[in-house]
C-alpha cells in the first residue's frame, strides 16, 4: 500500500482557473516526498486535495489507501497538516496552542498537555511555551505549526512550503527538525517547495511540477543525473586534445570535449570516476594543474524538463503573508 | 462533537476575556444609548408641563390627563426610560451577536480556519462554537447592562421575582441565539471584512427601528406594524417588558414565546446546514 497515492488529479476552480492538469504520484510510507515548482504550479492546490480541504474536479488522491473525498474524516485523523498560511492563533500562547489542536483530535486534556509539552521541547519551544505567539518570531511560529501538526502522530506529514519567508538561520533549524523527524518518527512526509535547495537537501524523491502537471519524478541524484551528471573540469599542463580519446573509452563518462584549453568530463557521478580519470591522466605527460567539479543543479533539471528557468519569485501573497507577520512580531 | 465543541468554545471565550478592551466596550456603548439617548428622548419628561404659577389644579389636572392617556397608552407605564431600556436590552444583544459571524472571516483570513478543517471534527462544531460563545456574551453583558440601567434609574414592577429575571435570560438567550446563528451563517463563505462590516451596518438599525424597542408597535403605520410583528426584536420585548415592568398584554406571552422559540429553531438549523458548506 502506497503512504499517498494520487492518480489523475485535476481541478479547475470557479471562474474556469485550470490548476491541476492531471497530476498522479505515488509516495511509499516513510518517504520524504517532494513538490518542487514554482509558484501557480499547483502544488498547493494538490496538499490541498489530500488534506481534504479542497475538492478535485476529477480523478482521485488516497491516503494510506484510503479515498480522501468519500472519506474524509478517516483521513483527517491520520494526517498532519502544516498549511502554507500561518494557522497558529497568535492570541493565545504556544502551549495552548498545540493543546488546541490536541483536543481536536480526541485527546482527553492532562494527555494532551503532557503530549504538547514534548512536542514544543522536541521542536526547541519549551522555554516559549507560556508566551503569546503575537511574540515569537517568523521561525518560531513555523516551529510552533510543526509542532501542531504532529499532535495527533500523524501517518503522514504534510508540510506546504515549509520555509516560505523565514530568514537563512531559522530556515536551516527547520530543516534540521523535519531531517530529525523522518528519522526518528518515520513518518511518511509530503512537503512542497519553490526552493531548490530544500527539496534536494530534504527529499528522497521529487516531482517537478509546473502548469499543474508533474513534468519529471525521481530522486535529487536521479533528475541530476538525467540531466547530465557532475561536470569535471581539468586544466594540465600538455596538449589535452591528446587524452580526449583515452578518456571517452573510460567506462561511465558521458562525454569529453575540450573548453577553451581545459577538459570538460561528463560523468554521472564525480567522486567515483576521478581516481580512474586520475589515472588515465597519469599515463600521458604533463601535469595536473588544477581540478574542479561542477554539480548539476536542480535549477538545471528545472530547465531541462520545462524548457523555462526557474524564476524564484515570491508568491502572490506573499505581501499579504509579510503584512501578517510584521504585526504580529 | 460535544469535545470539539467545548475545545473551540472555550478558545473563543479564553481569547475574548483576554481582551481586556473589549469588557469595557460592551459596556461604554450602551451606556451612552442609556444614558444620552434615553435620557434625552424620555417622553415622559418631555412631556411634563412645567409650573403655571395661579393656574397648579388645571395644570395638575392636564398632566393627569397626559400621562393617563398620552404616555400610559403608548408606554404601558409612566416612566419611557425604563420602557426603553428594557427594549434596548433586545437591541444591544443584536449589536453584540451582528458581529459573530466577523470572528469566522478572521479566521478565515488569518488561517486559523483550515487547522479546524482539517481536523477530524463536525463542520457543525465550528459554527455552533461561534455561536455559543456570542450567546455567552451576550448573556454576561445584559446583566453588566441591567445593573447600569439600575443606577440609571431603570425602575422595574413592584416584586419583581427572580422568575422575572430567569425569564429575561431565557428571552435573551433565545434571540441571541437566533442572531448569532443567522450571522455566523451568512460568513460562512464570506471572504471579506468589509462585507460583514457592509451587512451589520446594513441591519442594525433598521432592525432597531422596526421593533417596538423605541416606539410601541400599535402608534406604527400598518405596513411599519406588520415588519415589526416579525422582528424576534418585537417579541422579546413583549415578554421581557410584560416580565420587568409588568406592561402589555399577558395573552401575547404565549404566541410570542412560541414566535422566539421557532424562529431561534429555524436559525440553527440554517447555520447548521450552511457549516457543510464552510471552506
Amino acid at each position: 500500500m502506497w503512504a499517498v497515492e494520487v492518480e489523475d488529479l485535476h481541478k479547475i476552480y470557479p471562474g474556469g482557473v485550470k490548476a491541476l492538469n492531471g497530476v498522479s504520484f505515488k509516495v511509499s510510507k516513510g518517504e520524504v516526498y517532494s513538490l518542487l515548482g514554482p509558484n501557480g504550479a499547483g502544488k498547493t492546490t494538490t496538499m490541498k486535495i489530500i488534506a481534504t480541504l479542497l475538492k478535485p474536479t476529477s480523478g482521485r488522491a488516497m491516503v494510506m489507501g484510503i479515498d480522501v473525498t468519500s472519506n474524509p474524516d478517516s483521513v483527517r485523523k491520520i494526517i498532519g497538516y502544516v498549511p502554507q498560511d500561518l494557522s497558529a492563533d497568535d492570541e493565545l500562547t504556544g502551549i495552548e496552542n498545540v493543546v488546541l489542536q490536541a483536543r481536536l483530535y480526541g485527546i482527553p486534556k492532562d494527555k494532551a498537555v503532557k503530549r504538547a509539552r514534548e512536542l514544543l521541547e522536541m521542536v526547541g519551544l519549551g522555554e516559549a511555551a507560556n508566551r503569546l505567539v503575537k511574540s515569537y518570531s517568523g521561525g518560531m511560529r513555523r516551529r510552533l505549526e510543526l509542532a501542531m501538526g504532529l499532535v495527533n502522530e500523524p501517518e503522514l506529514l504534510i508540510l506546504d512550503e515549509p520555509t516560505l519567508g523565514l530568514d537563512v538561520q531559522s530556515k536551516l533549524s527547520l530543516w534540521e527538525h523535519i531531517e530529525r523527524l523522518k528519522k526518528e518518527k518515520k513518518v511518511t512526509i509530503l512537503m512542497t517547495t519553490h526552493y531548490m535547495d530544500e527539496a534536494d537537501k530534504l527529499s528522497d524523491r521529487i516531482a517537478i511540477i509546473d502548469r499543474g502537471k508533474i513534468v519529471a519524478e525521481g530522486s535529487p541524484q536521479e533528475l541530476k543525473a538525467k540531466v547530465g551528471g557532475d561536470v569535471i573540469m581539468i586544466k594540465i599542463s600538455s596538449d589535452p586534445l591528446k587524452v580526449v580519446e583515452k578518456l571517452r573509452m573510460i567506462d561511465g563518462v558521458r562525454g569529453v570535449d575540450v573548453i577553451e584549453g581545459n577538459i570538460r568530463i561528463k560523468v554521472n557521478v564525480a567522486e567515483t570516476m576521478l581516481p580512474e580519470i586520475l589515472k588515465v591522466l597519469g599515463s600521458v605527460d604533463g601535469r595536473i594543474e588544477s581540478i574542479s567539479i561542477t554539480r548539476p543543479t536542480l535549477d538545471q533539471v528545472f530547465i531541462e524538463y520545462t524548457g523555462r528557468m526557474f524564476r524564484d519569485e515570491e508568491p502572490g501573497d506573499f505581501r499579504r503573508q509579510m503584512m501578517i507577520w510584521r504585526r504580529k512580531r | 462533537m460535544m469535545g470539539a465543541l467545548y475545545t473551540l468554545y472555550e478558545r473563543e471565550m479564553r481569547k475574548w476575556f483576554r481582551q481586556k478592551v473589549q469588557l469595557v466596550f460592551i459596556v461604554v456603548m450602551p451606556l451612552m444609548w442609556m444614558g444620552l439617548f434615553g435620557k434625552s428622548l424620555n417622553f415622559s419628561a418631555l412631556l411634563r408641563i412645567p409650573d403655571i404659577p395661579g393656574a397648579e389644579p388645571l395644570r395638575n389636572q392636564i398632566q393627569l390627563l397626559i400621562e393617563e392617556y398620552v404616555i400610559k397608552r403608548y408606554f404601558g407605564g409612566y416612566d419611557y426610560f425604563s420602557f426603553f431600556v428594557i427594549g434596548m436590552l433586545s437591541v444591544f444583544i443584536l449589536f453584540t451577536t451582528m458581529w459573530s459571524g466577523m470572528s469566522l472571516v478572521f479566521d478565515r483570513r488569518l488561517g486559523y480556519l483550515n487547522r479546524f478543517l482539517v481536523a477530524p471534527i463536525p463542520r457543525s462544531s465550528i459554527v455552533m462554537s461561534k455561536i455559543l460563545s456570542s450567546v455567552t456574551r451576550s448573556l454576561i453583558q445584559v446583566t453588566a447592562l441591567l445593573i447600569i440601567a439600575l443606577a440609571l434609574g431603570l425602575s422595574l414592577k413592584p416584586g419583581v421575582g427572580v422568575i422575572d429575571i430567569a425569564i429575561l435570560y431565557g428571552v435573551i438567550t433565545l434571540l441571541a441565539l437566533s442572531f448569532s446563528s443567522i450571522f455566523t451563517a451568512i460568513a460562512v463563505r464570506i471572504t471579506s471584512h468589509d462585507l460583514v462590516i457592509s451587512i451589520a451596518n446594513l441591519v442594525n438599525l433598521p432592525l432597531m427601528f422596526t421593533s417596538n424597542a423605541i416606539f410601541p408597535v400599535e402608534q406604527m403605520p400598518q405596513y411599519l406594524q406588520i415588519i415589526a410583528r416579525a422582528n424576534p426584536i418585537t417579541h422579546a420585548n413583549v415578554i421581557t417588558r410584560y416580565h420587568l415592568l409588568g406592561v402589555g398584554d399577558p395573552g401575547s406571552m404565549v404566541t410570542s414565546t412560541i414566535y422566539m422559540a421557532l424562529f431561534a429553531t429555524t436559525s440553527i438549523a440554517i447555520a447548521i446546514i450552511a457549516s457543510r458548506r464552510i471552506e
